[in-house]
């Protein structure tokens, strides 16, 4: 309310002003003929009046401070203080500017980096409702480092003997340890195909993260069978 | 030769307040002339001070302020206590009451008269 009625004040300072100065004029007659009246010229009366009034700019610039936002024209003095210092240390300024720059660099690269791989939900339904069954960290994955620890790999009647005998899950999927490379070329084109990762996926594989085809359909468990339906485009 | 001495820091907002209790609505030279009348020009106080103190209590909302005519009928801006201002009167006399009565209790002190 205060800072409202403050900024009131700054948009009719030029009003108040003028009030100022009416009540500063008002002041002074009044004790000029008070001196008068105590024996004084007009000249001099009006000058002792003016002694025992003091500064006018001074208290000018007491009464400006009472009002509007001592603050901020503060705050834009020193701003204005400090590029000016900045500007003649140019050797400090560029450190301190590119020491800030590769921190906050350093530091927003870092945390995209945690966010992707560590924060950000999978692009799937429900991602917090999804497990991996398995007994080890890296289970259901062949490939790069091995170290001591086995990989927990099932067969695939393991894997049907698991599923129809697990309650807990409303689906369990399987897919393939090894991710194979297809060669992948559009119909018609004549450029050699280019090899892209693929996976061997069960039929509710789809279903079980919830996602759909952009076109056409997803396998479906139908699908699980020596000789599915051909999938068109 | 007495000694002039400087109004300390806030006393003056204090001493308006006073002022226009007992004299009722006035104008920024009846103020400062009856400040001036009740120190016994004990205070060097640039007449001029007074009005950031009165546009400082004015915001406050302890006097409240307008235009008037004058003794000898000029244009005067009046300044009246507000119901705000009697309060913080009234708050504020007590503790400097209070603050002299303790002052005053160690400046009487003598060495004898410690037990």
């Amino acid at each position: 309310m205060r800072a409202l009625r403050r900024f009131w004040n700054r948009l009719t300072w030029p009003r108040d002003d003028a009030r100022l100065q009416a009540e500063i004029e008002e002041h002074l007659a009044l004790q000029t003929e008070e001196n008068i009246r105590a024996g004084l010229s007009p000249g001099e009366a009006r000058r002792q009046a003016v002694l025992k009034f003091g500064g006018v700019e001074a208290m000018r610039e007491g009464y400006r401070d009472q009002r509007g936002f001592p603050s901020l024209e503060t705050f834009i003095q020193d701003t204005r203080y400090v590029l000016r210092r900045l500007r003649n240390a140019p050797a400090f300024t560029i450190t301190t500017v590119l020491t800030l720059a590769l921190g906050i660099g350093a530091t927003t690269s870092i945390f995209t980096l945690v966010y992707a791989v560590l924060l950000k939900p999978l692009a799937v339904a429900n991602p917090d409702e999804l497990y991996r069954l398995g007994k080890e960290p890296r289970c259901y994955y062949l490939g790069g480092y091995t170290q001591d620890k086995g990989f927990s790999l099932v067969s695939y009647d393991l894997y049907k003997y698991l599923r129809h005998n697990t309650r807990g899950f409303s689906e369990l999927a399987a897919f393939s340890a090894v991710e194979p490379l297809f060669g992948v070329r559009r119909a018609g084109q004549v450029d050699p195909a280019q090899s892209d990762p693929g996976e061997y996926v069960s039929g509710n594989y789809f279903a079980t993260f919830g996602i759909h085809a952009y076109a056409g359909r997803t396998f479906t468990e139908s699908d699980d069978r020596p000789t599915p339906h051909l999938l068109q485009r | 030769m007495k000694q002039k001495t400087d109004v300390p820091q806030g006393t003056l907002a204090l001493m308006v307040l006073k002022t226009l209790e007992v004299l009722g609505p006035l104008h920024g030279y009846g103020i400062a002339r009856r400040i001036e009348q009740i120190s016994g020009d004990l205070l060097t106080v640039n007449q001029g001070t007074l009005y950031p103190v009165l546009l400082k209590l004015e915001q406050e909302g302890s006097i409240a302020s307008e235009w008037g005519a004058s003794e000898n009928n000029r244009r005067a801006r009046f300044y009246r206590l507000t119901r705000a201002g009697r309060k913080q009167l009234q708050a504020e006399s007590r503790g400097w009451e209070q603050t002299a009565a303790i002052m005053g209790r160690f400046f009487a002190l003598k060495a004898e008269d410690l037990p």
